[in-house]
């Protein structure tokens, strides 16, 4: 065990073989199936920075960040928060412990109850967790937090469909933020905002970020996005981690992270570039690999990639790579 | 006051205002029976029995002489009492169950499932029979009965409002903030859930009504001399060729009770724009 003061500066979020599986069927006429949507994943999240996971939907990104909260529980594997192991605790302990770390979600439109005012809703986080305020002070708690995401007070007493998408998201983060957590979990928190709202809400949460000095951990599905905000990235696909990415400027060398990038298109027409498209498909995730999970599409795969799955190896600098034959 | 605004608005259409005058019409009756009876409803005179309507009883007399009038109007205080008290208890159990088996899910989800799809299938009049060649007749076990036979809709409607509404996002996000099953449940699922069921629970009234009168009618509901509808339509049936306005005015008072709750409903549901959610379940 590390001492605190190591802890303080070293990681806030340690995860740990972190495996998840659903199963459906076992009824009486469907065999049970089961599949690994997390598949043994590794993981710190260093404190203060903004720590990326990107891939495509149904790679476990959202699965992975309720396991961090446990929103669910890990089928095996840890995750330990400031050095508490988080299955370890009681739920009226799991529940202060809440204070401190709090998500936002994907969808603002339904992420408040249509029958709560935006003032009730800022007010819930308090009446969840117990905290007794007069209504003096509610009432400059709740003034204070609209204010941080930047919405005026007059706002307090309208219900959320009388908001706009990127204004929902505002309170949001400002809900999220009431109980002054020090870990933040961002579960594609723009994917359903336009995209003049996404640069607004990204900047929100960047001096945000400064100002209440947070720890990020932002899941997307957007690898140019999560390349300029976050500080690490790291590539997930069908519920394994591919590659973590010391910085934004470190250039990928899985194949899978690659063609990640290289879906993105180019804004500027002197650097038009050739999209190479990948072959084959997705495996089903109920289907157990033996090997890379990514060998079917990968256009470097060998007999080993599809006998043998590689372990993540560091490459030195931080940059991890799960790879047989990484891209030079 | 918001919650009062559908009601607005149901009011505003003629069909609305009408049956909603009717309806308070009824409801008067009930709550002031004593004071618009111009008799007591068990009063007997002999010699006045069969009385043909006129000024002095204006609905006649039944076959002991009672005033029709004033035992219809007591007449209501039972219907309404028994039918609303049924109904209440009905949608109460049934929120609690349905919202039970829709969050939780799993073998009591099952249980409850199997339980109430089972009184589903038989129609609520075998339910409320067989109940009560169970538990005796009288009003009370009318109550009862009436509150199992309806018990599976409202189950069932909040079972599906539940399941649906606890997979939308500001579920995860309260539980985020460490908030326990009972306050989710609490204070977010039922709340949204709530107005179907309400109107449904208006809209069974006016079953309840009709089935208490046909208990009543069988002589299992309300015993004598307690004005009943259904029971004062049932000992008309002997004087039909005599004083058919025994059987007329009871069976009319029914139906118009029963007539305008629907079209009240009918109006609420579409003042509220819910006709989707209710056929959902």
């Amino acid at each position: 065990m590390e001492s605190a003061a190591a802890m303080r500066e070293g990681d806030l979020v340690r995860i740990t073989g972190l495996t998840r599986e659903f199963s459906s069927g076992g009824g009486l006429m469907t065999p049970r199936r089961t599949m690994r949507a997390v598949n043994e994943v590794s993981l710190d999240v260093p404190r203060g920075k903004v720590t990326g996971v990107v891939g495509e939907s149904g790679c476990g990104k959202s699965t992975l960040a309720r396991l961090v909260l446990r929103l669910l529980d890990a089928t095996a594997g840890t995750v330990t928060f400031d050095g508490i192991d988080l299955a370890s605790l009681s739920p009226g302990q799991m529940r202060k412990l809440r204070r401190r770390m709090q998500m936002v979600f994907q969808d603002p439109y339904s992420a408040i109850d249509p029958r709560y005012t935006i003032r009730r809703a800022l007010l819930e986080p308090f009446q969840v967790q117990g905290v007794v305020q007069t209504a003096a002070e509610a009432r400059a708690t709740v003034d204070e937090l609209i204010s941080m995401v930047g919405l005026s007070p007059r706002m307090l007493s309208s219900f959320p469909h009388q908001l706009s998408g990127g204004q929902k998201q505002r309170v949001g983060i400002a809900r999220a933020l009431a109980l002054r957590p020090s870990f933040l979990v961002l579960d594609e928190p723009t994917a359903s905002l336009d995209v003049s709202i996404q640069a607004q809400i990204i900047d929100l949460l960047e001096s945000l970020k400064e100002e209440l000095g947070l720890t990020y951990l932002f899941i997307s599905h957007d690898l140019s996005l999560v390349r300029y905000f976050c500080d690490r990235v790291v590539v997930m696909y069908l519920g394994r981690a591919m590659e973590i990415l010391p910085g934004a400027k470190a250039q990928p060398r899985h194949h899978y992270a690659h063609a990640l990038l290289d879906s993105n298109f180019e804004p500027d027409p002197t650097q038009r570039k050739v999209i190479t498209m990948l072959a084959g498909e997705i495996p089903s995730p109920f289907a157990m690999i033996p090997g890379c999970a990514f060998a079917a599409r990968c256009p470097a795969a060998s007999d080993l990639c599809r006998r043998e799955r590689p372990a993540l190896e560091d490459l030195g600098g931080g940059h991890m790579i799960a790879c047989h034959h990484p891209k030079n | 006051m918001a919650a009062l605004d559908p009601i607005r608005k149901a009011i505003r259409s003629p069909r609305g205002a009408g049956s909603a005058a009717v309806l308070v019409l009824v409801v008067a009756c009930a709550v002031f029976a004593p004071l618009l009876a111009p008799y007591a409803y068990d009063i007997q005179n002999l010699p006045g029995a069969n009385t043909e309507p006129g000024w002095a009883h204006w609905m006649g007399t039944d076959e002991f002489g009672r005033d029709l009038f004033s035992r219809i109007v007591y007449g209501a205080r039972t219907s309404l009492t028994v039918a609303i008290s049924a109904i209440s208890i009905s949608v109460a159990a049934g929120l609690t169950l349905g919202a039970m088996a829709g969050y939780f899910g799993g073998p009591f989800d099952r249980a409850v499932t199997a339980v109430v799809d089972l009184t589903w299938s038989f129609p609520e009049i075998l339910i409320a029979l067989i109940l009560i060649a169970i538990i005796g007749p009288g009003l009370e076990s009318t109550m009862v009965a009436i509150s199992i036979a309806y018990l599976a809709q409202f189950t069932r409607l909040t079972r599906a409002q539940i399941m649906a509404l606890k997979n939308e996002t500001y579920v995860e996000a309260t539980a985020n903030l460490g908030a326990g099953h009972f306050h989710i449940i609490f204070r977010h699922l039922l709340p949204n859930a709530l107005t179907p069921v309400i109107v449904a629970g208006m809209l069974a009234t006016g079953d309840a009504i009709i089935l208490e009168a046909t208990l009543g009618f069988f002589g299992l509901g309300a015993q004598p001399p307690t004005p009943s509808w259904g029971a004062m339509m049932s000992s008309g049936t002997a004087q039909i060729f005599i004083a058919p306005w025994i059987i007329i005015f009871p069976g009319l008072a029914i139906a118009l009770t029963v007539i305008a709750i629907n079209l009240f409903g009918d109006a609420l549901i579409e003042a509220l724009d819910i006709r989707n959610r209710l056929r959902s379940s």
